[in-house]
């Protein structure tokens, strides 16, 4: 993605986060029931991005609940470049108390290829405390 | 979705693995909030004297031109003649009943997760009815995830006791949680799989709290 095609999706009103790709982990999310033992869970990878602004945001948290077909933490792969800028679609967010959590859909994040001081390229290692397995679709 | 919604999905669970009724009652005419649930307090009490074995969920809905009105998931089917007569008694205009498979429930489960308006705020916006069952509470469903085990783990740690000072122990959490994430460590553990008490300022990358306060 481009800085010019970035530009376009805010014009057309999408909500989106970019800032640094510092690290993502996926975890087994849920609701567990003491009283009848029953549950809910879903696995969820959670992102860390440095926002490139800086400012009151340390850093924001993004949440994406995975797909079905990803069962556990290890099936989950984040093929995205630590250091990098990339853009993150959101559904919803919150802004609290100077942090900044959000909600991403379906879309995955898409790497900024021009922006100022990165190289463009693919992933070259997994970043730090990623999970290793099933590439998203 | 929040812990509210998952003990609602729970309760629903309990109430009928098959088939479901969802009722939904209205006003004729608009009318205030308070109002309207001393009348669903009214109704409710007209429907148990009536089916004492009745059981289910009462949801309220504040719609946007509408006002408040209140839906029943039940596990019986009641004579909707006899609920409409119940109704006009309490002061309630329409009545609409349609069976739900239980795996619909989740559509009234997404009455939660919008913002909860103004006039709303300290109400159950859902809540069991009738007896002889044992629906689940809120209090009763733990939220397992990331932050969650951070923040057991931290409090192990730093010897948190009481509510006090919530933002400031989720805010320390939270920043656990950017350590975590950053150097990969499991979750509720600093390096090496060790334990928060047992690791060094250094390890931890951590030079004391963001704000000064009284663990």
């Amino acid at each position: 993605m481009t800085i010019k095609e970035l530009t376009a999706e805010v014009l057309h009103g999408r909500i989106l986060f970019a800032g640094e790709y510092r690290g993502s982990m996926a975890e087994i999310c849920g609701y567990v029931d003491h009283k009848s033992g029953q549950k809910i869970q879903y696995v969820r990878a959670t992102h860390l991005i440095l926002p490139a602004c800086g400012g009151n945001a340390d850093r924001a948290i993004i949440y994406q609940r995975l797909p079905e077909i990803i069962e556990t933490p290890e099936e989950a792969v984040f093929p995205y470049l630590r250091g990098h800028l990339y853009a993150f679609f959101l559904e919803k967010y919150e802004w609290k108390r100077g942090q900044m959590s959000g909600y991403m859909g379906n879309r995955p994040p898409e790497l900024i290829d021009d922006a100022p001081g990165m190289e463009s390229g693919g992933p070259v290692d997994a970043p730090s405390g990623a999970a290793i397995g099933a590439a998203l679709p | 979705m929040n812990r509210s919604q998952a003990a609602f999905l729970f309760t629903c669970a309990l109430l009928g693995k098959e088939k479901l009724y969802m009722w939904t009652f209205t006003f004729a005419e608009l009318l205030a909030v308070k109002e309207t649930r001393k009348k669903w307090n009214h109704l409710r009490t007209l429907l148990l004297q009536t089916w004492p074995e009745l059981r289910g969920l009462r949801v309220f809905e504040l719609h946007k031109e509408h006002g408040l009105h209140v839906h029943l998931v039940t596990n019986q089917f009641i004579d909707v003649n006899q609920a409409r007569i119940l109704a006009e008694q309490a002061g309630w205009g329409r009545i609409h009943v349609t069976p739900m498979p239980a795996e619909h429930v989740g559509y009234l489960a997404k009455y939660f997760s919008k913002k909860r308006p103004e006039c709303l705020k300290r109400w159950r916006l859902w809540d069991s009815f009738g007896e002889g069952w044992n629906p689940t509470k809120v209090k009763d469903v733990e939220k397992q995830s990331m932050l969650s085990k951070i923040y057991r783990a931290c409090k192990e740690w730093q010897g948190w006791e009481g509510k006090g000072n919530f933002f400031t122990r989720m805010d320390f959490t939270r920043r656990m949680l950017f350590f975590t994430i950053e150097n990969g460590w499991q979750p509720g553990l600093g390096p090496n799989d060790k334990p928060y008490w047992m690791c060094s300022d250094e390890e931890l990358d951590f030079d004391g709290p963001a704000c000064d306060v009284p663990f």
